[in-house]
């Protein structure tokens, strides 16, 4: 069954698309509103802006790759042309390993479809802490139903994956929260490579969405094209240099585009977004670009069944549990599944040699449980710092404070014992000191003593959010409540980067209801301008 | 989540640290290595884009001895097994973001150089002649170490060697992989 392919089609038919490693001259180019990024926040702000008649250029340093590159669903084809530094990014010091996507349709394209809103407490910590003004949840809700229903968001009909239903079954058994996950696909095919792009064009990312719905109505679309520095004058951005990059979107070509634009837009995600901003000396007179980047931090727990859970296949998350998300005191966290195909999972046991041979002799018995900590709530978790390296690259630091590895422990407790509730033979923490325990009991004792430690505990993050502030207060906020700069008039932030904490749950859905209503209201005002 | 960790953090300024940490020798080592210009740019080894000729022999004696008995197995069956999951960790190393290369390659250029394999490895043989037991002897020592950078390095070669390895068709039967459902292999590249 051959799945058609939009953008042979849409090209064919005039859309237009540009690959800028094919260029062979500097040009300069004008727009109304150029979007740098194409991800969540940009592809959002572009189907808008674009159907307010804007004339709209998208940049994106990443490839352009369609459902047919994605048939293989090889997981190495995926992480090495799909990924930001393909998929090897960290913190500064190796300690978390970050997750971000780098394609035409930036981590939409590789993200596994959970579609959750903002919670109301997130919200509500939001207005009162960083005085962010007009999102009521009755305020923001329109817009949550707004991007659900463009995006096909549905609670999974289907029968969970048996790695997403033991997550279920072990909540199930000891009485505590657990819910079936809303996903953003149409027609899905249950086949669980979400993470290498869809094959089949179910997963409504933006590359499948709101990208050709803007081409269609004139969009321009650049990619291999690096948003390099702003140019600011007085309190306005004069222009935008891009280099083109080469064909394998790495190095760049020597070609130099400046682009020209009534209104500018970031939407490169919550490293490259601040990145950019300091690159290129952007007005930041009490020095908040890049503070406060949360990274939603994971920790994992193996588990071994003794029947087959087969958790490579099958939609990768479908089960969450909010059972600890709220606690009274100490960080909340949320439990989620992840997919287990095989380069993903060797990492996971924190084994080599000979042990991690065995351990992988039964990867089709695993069942992992994972925890997001909802960082940067809290007076000891203030999230961490984007920098930029002498030549500009992009740093994350990221620190872990008591209150952290508080969170962490208790998270390999919760899953620990769901785990063994749901019935598993052994169960152990990814962690350099975790040893397969045979019970709850000898578990429980085992994860009170591990060394709670930066390069011990395997870390994660898939959840880039922060570093550019939204809020009224000048103090503390980069861009206004509804994502403009607050010291240049043609510029704003619409990407995770603009949220103040994490979110809670993750943030695509967040992203896509504060980019519509964000980009919706900067469409009006540049129509009326 | 296993693909390798960039950073080992193994910078000079953080080696010259590791002398409040408890070892001495090490930041002499790590100010010697930067007198004797052990930092200089590697270059490229022919048809790699980032390992350099001493990197492709260190990695080839660690990928048997990070990934344990599956690695004989496979590579029994797959002659080209060993140069594709090279290839593939040069791809990796290629695509990363000059800071994390940076530090990769430090990491790289120590582990290159006996003295300082001598006396933070635990062995000075090199790579090419030490023993499969003396390689994982060093791997134990490194993941055991008190010292967080030793842990880190030790996490970013097992994930390298793990993601170069791991991710080949060839190890999914030691994977217990049946590969993407045969359904959808067949439907979509009909
Ligand atoms: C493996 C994985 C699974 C995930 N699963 C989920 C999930 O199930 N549910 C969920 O809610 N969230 C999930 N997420 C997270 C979610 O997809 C992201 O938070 C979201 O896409 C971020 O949106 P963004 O607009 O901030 O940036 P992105 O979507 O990351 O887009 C940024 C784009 O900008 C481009 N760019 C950056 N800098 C430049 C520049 N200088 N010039 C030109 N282009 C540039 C990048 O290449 C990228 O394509 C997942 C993430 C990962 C990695
Ligand atoms: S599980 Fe569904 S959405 Fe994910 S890759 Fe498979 S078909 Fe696409």
């Amino acid at each position: 069954m051959a799945i058609n392919d939009l953008y042979t089609d849409g090209i064919g038919g005039g859309w237009n698309v540009r690959d800028a490693s094919t260029l062979t001259q500097d040009e300069v180019l004008e727009a109304d509103v150029v979007i740098v990024g194409s991800g969540a926040g940009g592809g959002t702000a572009a189907e808008i802006l674009t159907a307010a008649g804007l004339d709209v250029l998208m940049l994106e340093e990443g490839a352009l790759y369609t459902s047919a590159d994605f048939k293989d669903m090889d997981e190495f084809r995926g992480y090495t042309t799909l990924y930001q530094e393909a998929s090897a990014r960290t913190t500064s010091d190796g300690a978390v390993s970050i997750f971000q996507g780098r394609a035409v349709g930036g981590t939409t394209v590789v993200n596994w479809t959970t579609s959750l809103r903002t919670p109301d407490n997130t919200l509500a910590h939001w207005r009162e802490v960083y005085g962010v003004r007009d999102i009521e949840s009755e305020q923001m809700a329109p817009w949550f139903e707004r991007m659900e229903q463009r995006l096909g968001i549905e609670p999974w009909a289907m029968a969970p994956n048996r790695n997403n239903d033991l997550l279920r079954a072990g909540c199930e058994k000891l009485g505590v929260h657990w819910k079936v996950i809303p996903r953003n696909v149409r027609g899905c095919w249950n086949l669980g490579y979400c993470g290498l792009g869809c094959p089949v064009n179910a997963k409504q990312s933006m590359l499948v969405t709101t990208i050709p719905s803007a081409l269609g109505q004139g969009m321009r679309l650049l990619h291999h094209a690096r948003a390099q520095r702003l140019q600011f004058k007085g309190d306005q951005v004069s222009e935008l240099t891009v280099q083109a990059l080469d064909a394998q979107a790495l190095r760049p070509t020597g070609v130099t585009l400046r682009v020209r634009a009534r209104h500018f837009v970031l939407a490169g995600g919550a490293i490259n977004t601040p990145a950019l901003l300091l690159r290129s000396n952007a007005p930041d007179p009490r020095q908040r670009i890049g503070q406060r980047t949360c990274i939603h931090p994971v920790n994992g727990t193996v588990a071994r069944f003794d029947d087959a859970v087969n958790g490579f296949h099958g939609a990768p998350q479908s089960i969450y549990s909010d059972e600890f998300l709220w606690p009274d005191s100490g960080v909340g966290y949320k439990l989620e599944v992840p997919p287990l195909q095989p380069m993903l999972s060797s990492g996971l046991f924190g084994s080599f040699g000979d042990a991690l041979s065995r351990d992988m002799a039964t990867l089709d018995h695993a069942q992992v449980n994972i925890a997001l900590m909802r960082d940067g709530f809290h007076a000891d978790s203030s999230g961490g710092q984007v920098r930029i390296d002498d030549n500009g690259a992009p740093v994350l630091d990221y620190d872990f404070s008591d209150y952290l590895w508080d969170g962490l422990r208790r998270a390999y407790l919760s899953m620990a014992e769901i785990q063994f509730a749901a019935g598993a033979r052994m169960v152990r923490p990814a962690h350099l000191d975790g040893r397969d325990y045979s019970s709850w009991k000898e578990a429980r004792e085992a994860i009170a003593a591990l060394p709670m430690q930066k390069q011990r505990a395997s870390l994660y993050s898939a959840h880039l959010m922060g570093g550019c502030l939204m809020g009224e207060d000048r103090q503390t906020a980069v861009v206004d409540s509804y994502g403009r700069f607050h010291e240049a008039g043609n510029l704003s932030v619409i990407d995770g980067s603009v949220f103040p904490t994490s979110i809670g749950a993750n943030p695509q859905l967040s992203i896509y209801a504060f980019s519509a209503r964000n980009a919706s209201k900067l469409a009006e005002s540049l129509r009326t301008a | 989540m296993t693909t390798p960790l960039s950073g080992a953090g193994l910078s000079r300024r953080r080696f010259l640290q590791l002398g409040t940490i408890g070892s001495a020798s090490l930041a002499v080592l790590g100010t010697t290595a930067s007198l004797s210009g052990c930092s200089r740019p590697a270059s490229p080894a022919a048809g790699f884009d980032f390992l350099s000729a001493d990197d492709v022999v260190m990695l080839r004696a660690l990928l048997p001895v990070a990934n344990g008995s599956a690695y004989a197995a496979a590579a029994a069956r797959n002659p080209d097994l060993g140069e594709t999951a090279l290839q593939r960790i040069d791809a990796l190393c290629a695509r990363m973001d000059p800071p994390a290369q940076a530090e990769l390659r430090k990491l790289f250029d120590l582990l290159g150089w006996s003295l300082f394999r001598r006396l933070a490895c635990g062995f000075s043989d090199g790579w090419s002649e030490a023993a499969p037991a003396t390689l994982t002897a060093f791997l134990e020592r490194w993941r055991q170490s008190s010292v967080g950078l030793f842990n880190a390095g030790h996490r970013g070669l097992v994930k390298l060697a793990g993601a170069g390895f791991w991710s080949q068709p060839a190890t999914w039967a030691a994977s217990t992989y049946p590969g993407p459902p045969a359904f959808a292999v067949s439907a979509l590249n009909r």
